[in-house]
């Protein structure tokens, strides 16, 4: 009788082939949605920030200036700028910086001041963005 | 009597040591798995916990239909205080929502302004857990700051500006 251990090694080896490339999905899939759930935890902080320096800005009526009065950060070539760290407080410098808040005021057109919003992060990808328009001028005027 | 082929003892363990090898993979994939799945769910949950808080006062600012402010739960208005008042009238009656912190939660009381006083901070409907919360109120520009830290002991803020504007303590 011959020995059946060549075609069971066969088979072995043939498996660990196909286990091989399944498990290569399977860990591209596990580091894909690990990377997917820190953009979407970042993407929550972002919105977070996003919101606080359009209601500031709003409140100011597209005054930068009086924005750095009311939240901190600076004025950057007409842009309202601020940085926020990991743990949501704010940042000095731009390399403890997690979160960089944009405020660019866009041409308005009549009663409306409108600006962007864009919030990035370290790399520089954006996070999150939207569009602000507020009311210039009273209603009645 | 047939002659039988010898099996080599090196065959045998190398197929044994191979599928040694397979369990090991599989394991290994198995706990990656796992552990990835563990750190998502946590990650997600933290996120929720820290934003939930913020959010729910953010929503509740947005669809207040009267005055809001910002005052101590027993007391009047004031820039900073622990509860945050939103006035509106119910079929003709002047009711207020209190929003604060008490006993690991953000709670909810919804009363008539005229039954003020007769509530305590346990009364409140219970809406999320938390570890503190805090308002306060620029008088400058009306912009309204809500604070909050969440069980694991994260910060979270956001400013709003209340479209109702700023009412008068009732």
């Amino acid at each position: 009788m011959r020995s059946k251990a060549p075609l069971a090694l066969m088979e072995q080896i043939v498996m660990l082939l196909v286990f091989s490339l399944a498990a290569a999905v399977c860990v591209r899939a596990f580091v894909l949605a690990d990377r997917v759930s820190r953009d979407n935890a970042a993407r929550d902080q972002a919105a977070l920030k996003a919101e606080t320096a359009a209601e500031v800005y709003k409140a100011c009526r597209g005054d930068g200036a009086l924005a750095v009065e009311k939240l901190g950060g600076s004025v950057e070539r007409g842009a309202w700028v601020t940085l926020w760290d990991a743990d949501g407080k704010q940042a000095r410098e731009e390399k403890n910086a997690a979160y960089r808040v944009r405020v660019e005021p866009e041409q308005g057109g009549g009663l409306l001041g409108r600006a962007a919003v864009t919030v990035s992060a370290k790399d520089g990808g954006t996070l999150f963005e939207m569009e602000i328009a507020w009311q210039e001028a009273d209603g009645g005027a | 009597m047939r002659k039988t082929a010898e099996r080599h003892p090196v065959e045998g363990v190398f197929v044994l040591l191979l599928a040694g090898v397979f369990a090991v993979c599989v394991l290994l994939v198995l706990f990656t798995g796992a552990r990835t799945y563990r750190a998502l769910a946590e990650r997600d949950a933290e996120a929720y916990a820290r934003r939930i808080c913020v959010q729910y006062v953010a929503a509740k600012v947005r669809h207040a239909g009267g005055p809001v402010y910002v005052g101590n739960f027993d007391g009047g208005p004031s820039e900073n205080g622990d509860t945050l008042f939103l006035l509106e009238k119910d079929g003709g009656v002047a009711c207020c929502t209190r929003i604060y912190y008490y006993d690991g939660a953000v709670r909810e009381l919804f009363t008539e302004v005229s039954g003020d006083g007769r509530f305590r901070r346990e009364d409140g409907v219970p809406v999320t857990d938390a570890k503190a919360l805090s308002f306060s109120r620029d008088a400058g520009t009306g912009l309204l700051t809500v604070r909050a830290e969440d069980e694991a002991g994260l910060f979270s803020s956001v400013r709003l500006l209340p479209r109702a504007g700023e009412g008068a303590a009732p």
